[in-house]
């Protein structure tokens, strides 16, 4: 028999601290967690060379979240670029503030895009603490880093940046001159605003300059965009009116109305098209005939935007002279002229835009049924039925949608035999959905017969058996409720 | 081998085989108690649903590793990253989506996820679940998925104009899948054939996609038929008829035979026309 110290004798007991220790080891390398181990794997993984597995690797760490985000601080000083940039803006992602200090640490990084990723990220983190090491990175050397820096401290909202972000809009950035000026406007402090007035002169910029300074508060604004009304340069006073969309103070009526007789069309344009949003019963009544003689403007667009806004202010007293622009030779101006006397809803219109069906392009004819819908009267019901009979599938459209819309049941026979020929797919499912809209029992009879018609197209069959059950849901709810 | 070192090993075995059977033995009570799968068809997504069933008392985090859920056009399995969803969502496009990088969090009793499914081809596709803590395999399950096939006809019909001295006859068509699977690039070709002469008037090719249960229009311009014949019984119209372009024109004694004929897979349909129909020769 063996002795026990035998058994514990220098031989043996190697081999049995051998065998221990190699169960230790099994017992280990079961005993990980997976998903640190998946982290560890996926944050080696950002380094790889495949783009497709590097970047897979950042969604996957995002996805993760926070127990990933010490391994990828971490990674913020992996000796491989590739690394450190998509760590710092996995943090970004995943957005815990843990990782704003190790963030701010690698502004200075060798390489432009772990700082450009810093970046972004730290405007992503709301890290107020960067605000200055971010001001700092708008003199860097590559352009990329800078128009980062100047989204983040645009998210960051800190009116420190302001003028360090005016600094590099009159820079050498030219292409990037819209994305530092809405960093202006997201920073919303008033010592933008000169620099951005100063853009307003911009072919290019100056429109959406005019609407990044609707975020300002109008008392800031005014004084300085009237004195523009004044500029030699077409271009600033036109965007110059153009602010006024945006901030719209009674006050500036009769600014715009003076500018109607601007030399320059595009101003007297931009004026006629900002009066159609002044629409208080004080501010119209300064408006409404100026608007009316804009119609005799020389210039189409002049008018067309005189027309619009005769529309939007619901102009009664402009309807016989937009009656007599159903007959301009300008589309442009009959389309208008149409939608006007939709938005005004006056059913005197109606015989008007009636007679004017006749209209060879096919966008008139269009507009004129939105309009029909617009003032909604019966009158018009007769006219609807013979445009699903156009020879444009679009007008057929949009006739079947507007007499749905109408709700006049004249129109269900009609609905039903357009049916019977039309082959356009989407025609076809605007007839149906009218007739759902309609409803009664022919119109029901109608779109079972197309829910069993298998050769017919599925959405429009699926749209006559998905208006059934409502139809039959609300019988059923009728019924159990009077009983 | 002396009967001591031989004592040694079986020993140390034995701790080996504690330490494995205490490591295992502890897992989590987790069971695959039901996969279910709505009909799917060709490049459409579907959803296996899956309840799994903790027995525990307590909530348990567990991984789920799933094959086959996406299966591209070489019959490749794809990766499932990203496809659990919650099952409180009627609309798959709001669901919240969960990472599989992530274990997912069962409560005790029953918990129900659906995986995302997608398949290039038609066939049988043996969906293998496998749930999974800490590297233990607690339940695993397969569910067959079926793609079915997608069922190809054409249908032609015609209509008429008489202009001037010509008879104008506008051909549309239809390719319609009365199957459940989608057919994509489904090679159509159109040939025109003058019955009196026996010549190839002429042929145009084009590839459709058509979804299940559904119908594509063969024309390519709305409002504008698919096909043009013109037969002039004196001079011809002269009209271009653009955007058609698949016009012929012809004489009163001539008459054109249509053909249509559609091929997907092992798939052929065809349907033909003859213009002027029999009964209508002037």
């Amino acid at each position: 028999m063996t002795k026990l110290n035998e058994l514990f004798s220098c031989r043996h007991a190697k081999l049995l601290i051998l065998l221990l220790l190699l169960s230790g080891i099994c017992a280990g390398c079961l005993g990980q967690d997976p998903l640190e181990a998946r982290v560890k794997k996926l944050t080696h993984s950002l380094g790889d060379k495949d783009q497709n597995v590097s970047y897979a690797s950042v969604y996957a760490l995002v996805d993760i979240g926070e127990p990933a985000v010490d391994s990828l601080i971490k990674a913020l000083k992996d000796d491989n670029p590739q690394v450190r940039s998509l760590a710092a803006r996995a943090l970004g992602e995943i957005g815990d503030k843990k990782a704003v200090d190790s963030l701010i640490e690698v502004l200075d990084d060798p390489s432009p895009e772990v700082r450009m990723n810093a970046t972004f990220s730290l405007g992503s983190l709301g890290a107020a603490e960067a605000v200055e090491p971010l001001i700092e990175l708008l003199k860097d050397e590559n352009e990329g880093v800078v128009l980062s820096a100047v989204s983040s401290l645009g998210a960051l909202r800190d009116p420190r940046a302001v003028e360090p972000i005016c600094e590099v809009l009159n820079g050498n950035y030219y292409d990037a001159r819209w994305k530092i000026a809405s960093a202006l406007r997201e920073i919303g402090d008033p010592r933008a605003i000169d620099t951005l007035l100063s853009l307003l002169g911009d072919k290019e910029l100056g429109p959406s300059v005019a609407s990044m300074l609707g975020n300002f508060e109008s008392e800031q604004v005014f004084g300085k965009v009237i004195k523009l009304l004044d500029s030699r340069d077409p271009t600033t006073r036109a965007n110059a009116v153009a602010v006024f969309e945006y901030h719209q103070d009674p006050a500036a009526v009769p600014y715009l109305v003076e500018m109607l007789d601007d030399g320059a069309p595009e101003v007297r344009k931009e004026a006629a098209f900002t009066l159609g949003f002044f629409k208080e019963p004080e501010e119209t009544a300064q408006s409404e005939q100026p608007l009316i003689s804009a119609l005799e403007d020389s210039e189409p667009e002049v008018k067309e935007a005189a027309v619009g806004s005769l529309g939007r202010i619901k102009s009664k007293e402009s309807i016989p002279y937009l009656e007599g622009l159903l007959q301009d030779n300008n589309q442009n101006l009959r389309i208008a002229a149409v939608e006007a006397l939709g938005r005004i809803g006056d059913p005197e219109a109606v015989d008007f835009l009636i007679a004017a069906l006749e209209d060879k392009n096919w966008q008139v004819r269009k507009q004129i049924v939105y309009s029909f819908v617009e003032i909604g009267d019966l009158q018009a019901v007769d006219s609807m039925i013979s445009l699903l009979g156009d020879e444009n599938y679009r007008v057929r459209q949009i006739a079947a949608g507007g007499l749905g819309k109408l709700g006049d049941q004249r129109a269900v026979e009609p609905l039903l035999k357009a049916l019977e020929t039309e082959r356009e797919r989407n025609v076809r499912a605007a007839e149906v959905r009218a007739l759902g809209e309609l409803g009664g029992p022919e119109a029901v009879e109608g779109l079972r017969r197309i829910t069993m018609d298998m050769e017919e197209y599925w959405n429009v069959r699926t749209a006559a058996g998905d208006i059934l059950k409502t139809i039959e849901g609300v019988e059923e709810a009728n019924i159990s409720s009077t009983s | 081998m002396k009967k001591s070192t031989l004592i040694s090993i079986s020993a140390a075995l034995l701790i080996l085989a504690l330490g494995i059977l205490w490591y295992y033995g502890s897992g989590a009570d987790v069971k695959i108690v039901d996969m279910n799968a709505s009909s799917v068809g060709v490049r459409e997504s579907g959803k296996l649903d899956i309840v799994l069933q903790n027995n525990g008392s307590k909530p348990v985090d567990v991984w789920l590793e799933v094959e086959n859920a996406f299966v591209d056009k070489n019959g490749e399995a794809r990766s499932t990253s990203r496809l659990i969803i919650s099952n409180d969502s009627v609309d798959p496009w709001d669901a919240k989506f969960v990472s599989l990088q992530k274990p997912i969090h069962l409560l005790p009793g029953n918990n129900s996820v659906s995986v995302w499914l997608g398949y290039e081809l038609p066939g049988k596709y043996p969906v293998n679940v496998k749930v999974i803590e800490n590297s233990r395999l607690l339940d695993e399950g397969t569910y067959l998925v079926q793609i079915p096939l997608p069922e190809i006809h054409l249908k032609l019909e015609y209509e008429t104009e008489s202009r001037n001295t010509s008879d104008i006859y506008r051909i549309y068509g239809y390719l319609i899948n009365k199957g459940l699977g989608n057919a994509l690039d489904v090679s159509t070709n159109l040939t025109v054939i003058d019955e009196r002469t026996g010549e190839l008037g002429f042929t145009s090719s084009r590839t459709y996609d058509v979804s299940n249960n559904d119908k594509v229009a063969l024309w390519s311009w709305p409002d504008y038929p698919y096909a043009i014949v013109e037969i002039a019984h004196g001079e011809p119209s002269g009209k271009s008829y653009m955007p058609v372009q698949n016009v012929v024109i012809g004489e009163s004694e001539d008459r054109f035979l249509i053909n249509v004929t559609s091929t997907w897979k092992d798939q052929v349909a065809s349907a033909e026309l003859l213009i002027p129909p029999r009964e209508e020769s002037r």
